[in-house]
């Protein structure tokens, strides 16, 4: 029998992981009810995060604060207001379906740590920081250092992932960002692999560029050969194409049930080929209506 | 501080007080303790969309859903979307004069869906329809029918009872209607 509670305060909620400590935290449930159903966890506590008041969003001034709590529903409509959030909310509405999308969270998602996690590889391009809060402090993390394994973060029993982090510089509001996945159809699918962009082109040249892989390494991760080569240059048909051939060295996939390893490096190369030379377009685009570079 | 023990649910507009395990799965309480057996169990991992059902309005699949964390919160089944007299609500007409339902088992989740749907957009295009409900599974493959009685139930709703006309269907069989399934 599984004791489970849904506090009202954030002093209660710690106080209950740290004298359980394999408590689990229940957040939308989405993953957490298939493993428990599968006997994956088997937990004495449960700490739902509800009423906690984890579930604002706070548009700063150089970054967005997002609680932990915040679905993927509300997170897909989110890039009407912060343009620079968009392949955040290209990815959110990748997760599942409505059903779905109403329930899971964005904490989850990190905690919950597969290396198919949608909203986690946006989050990873778009250089995001995780808040952990425990009794005696807070503490933020790189997302890059919090994903450990599949499944595997850096979260502590005691802690609880009260926030996600996403630096919005003003250099940055005219990068291009898109989320792509690849998988067997295109409604509610786990990716076979997929790829978050952020590439910012300024006077004909690549100032920032941002690739996170889905799918193909234990955790999600950056395509950092890709992205630094690319880096100063300009985007020549040439020049994508090298890119996107490293970013395929930089994936290092397995054969699975759901792709061979091979194809994950097909689908990586072909995704930041696509990122880019739609980095490029809107780019030119840009220019054409605005005169300027 | 103790752990929780009972539930307070409004559920199809009826405040129920379940004194129950609250880390049971929604849809367990729903068919199990209330007897509201609309909502049905398929796949168990909220892959399927048969367990659908309207959390404070919002579709959200009850098998995933764990009773104890939706403490206070309303909940609408497919039982709770008949009209005032009782009689069946606009999309559940329109699932069954358009012929919209084969083996019937994915019907209650699909008609929960689509009402969710019409209550954000009164006039969906195909395009809506089918991403809003992918996340319902038909396995008779009768998606055709199904898409086309979204966009009737859109009609009669919109003209408020007053039944939607031939030519609104230019692929035509608005006159065909499958009848028979009226009880409910």
């Amino acid at each position: 029998m599984t004791d489970f509670f849904r506090p009202a305060t954030m002093d209660e909620a710690l106080d209950l992981l740290s004298d359980n400590p394999d408590a689990m935290c229940l957040s939308g449930g989405t993953d957490l009810m298939v493993g428990l159903r599968a006997g994956k966890f088997r937990p004495d506590v449960i700490v739902d995060l509800g009423r906690l008041g984890l579930d604002a969003i706070d548009i700063l001034a150089d970054k967005v604060r997002i609680g932990a709590t915040v679905t993927m529903s509300r997170l897909s409509g989110l890039a009407d207001t912060v343009p620079r959030l968009g392949l955040l909310g290209q990815a959110a509405a990748t997760v599942g379906a409505w059903q779905i999308q109403n329930r899971a969270t964005i904490g989850g998602n990190l905690c919950n740590a597969s290396p198919a996690a949608d909203a986690v590889c946006a989050l990873l391009a778009l250089d995001a920081e995780v808040e952990l809060t425990r009794r005696s402090e807070t503490r933020t993390v790189a997302l890059r250092d919090f994903l450990l394994g599949p499944g595997k973060t850096d979260r502590k029993p005691d802690e609880i992932l009260t926030a996600v982090i996403v630096p919005t510089p003003e250099e940055d509001s005219d990068a291009y960002g898109s989320y792509r996945k690849e998988g067997s159809r295109n409604a509610m699918v786990i990716a076979v692999a997929s790829v978050a962009g952020l590439t910012r082109i300024s006077g004909g040249k690549v100032r920032h560029c941002a690739l996170a892989l889905g799918s193909v390494a234990p955790t999600t991760i950056r395509a950092k050969t890709a992205e630094s080569f690319v880096v100063g240059k300009e985007l020549s048909d040439d020049v994508v194409a090298q890119a996107a051939r490293l970013a395929r060295d930089d994936a290092t996939p397995i054969d699975d049930l759901r792709a061979s390893a091979v194809y994950r490096r097909d689908v990586i190369e072909a995704l930041v080929t696509e990122h880019l030379i739609e980095a490029r377009q809107a780019r030119a685009q840009d220019e054409r209506s605005g005169g300027q570079a | 501080m103790k752990p929780m023990e009972k539930v307070t649910l409004t559920v199809n507009g009826v405040r129920r007080e379940i004194v129950t395990d609250p880390t049971r799965r929604l849809l367990d309480v729903l068919r199990e303790d209330l007897g509201l057996t609309g909502p049905k169990e398929s796949c168990g991992a909220g892959e399927c969309g048969a367990c659908s059902v309207l959390l404070d309005g919002q579709p959200v699949n009850s098998c995933l859903v764990m009773v104890g964390s939706v403490d206070g919160s309303s909940v609408v089944t497919v039982e709770g979307l008949s009209d005032e007299a009782g009689g069946l609500g606009p999309v559940q007409r329109a699932f069954v004069e358009r012929g919209a339902v084969q083996c019937g088992f994915c019907t209650p989740g699909m008609v929960v869906t689509a009402t969710a749907l019409l209550e954000h957009e009164q006039d969906p295009d195909d395009a809506t329809i089918k991403t809003k409900m992918a996340g319902n599974i038909c396995r008779c493959t009768g998606y055709a029918k199904i898409v086309e009685a979204v966009r009737w139930a859109a009609k009669i709703r919109r003209e408020e009872g007053h039944g939607p006309q031939p030519e609104d269907f230019p692929s035509g069989r608005a006159d065909e209607v499958t009848g028979g399934i009226h009880e409910r």
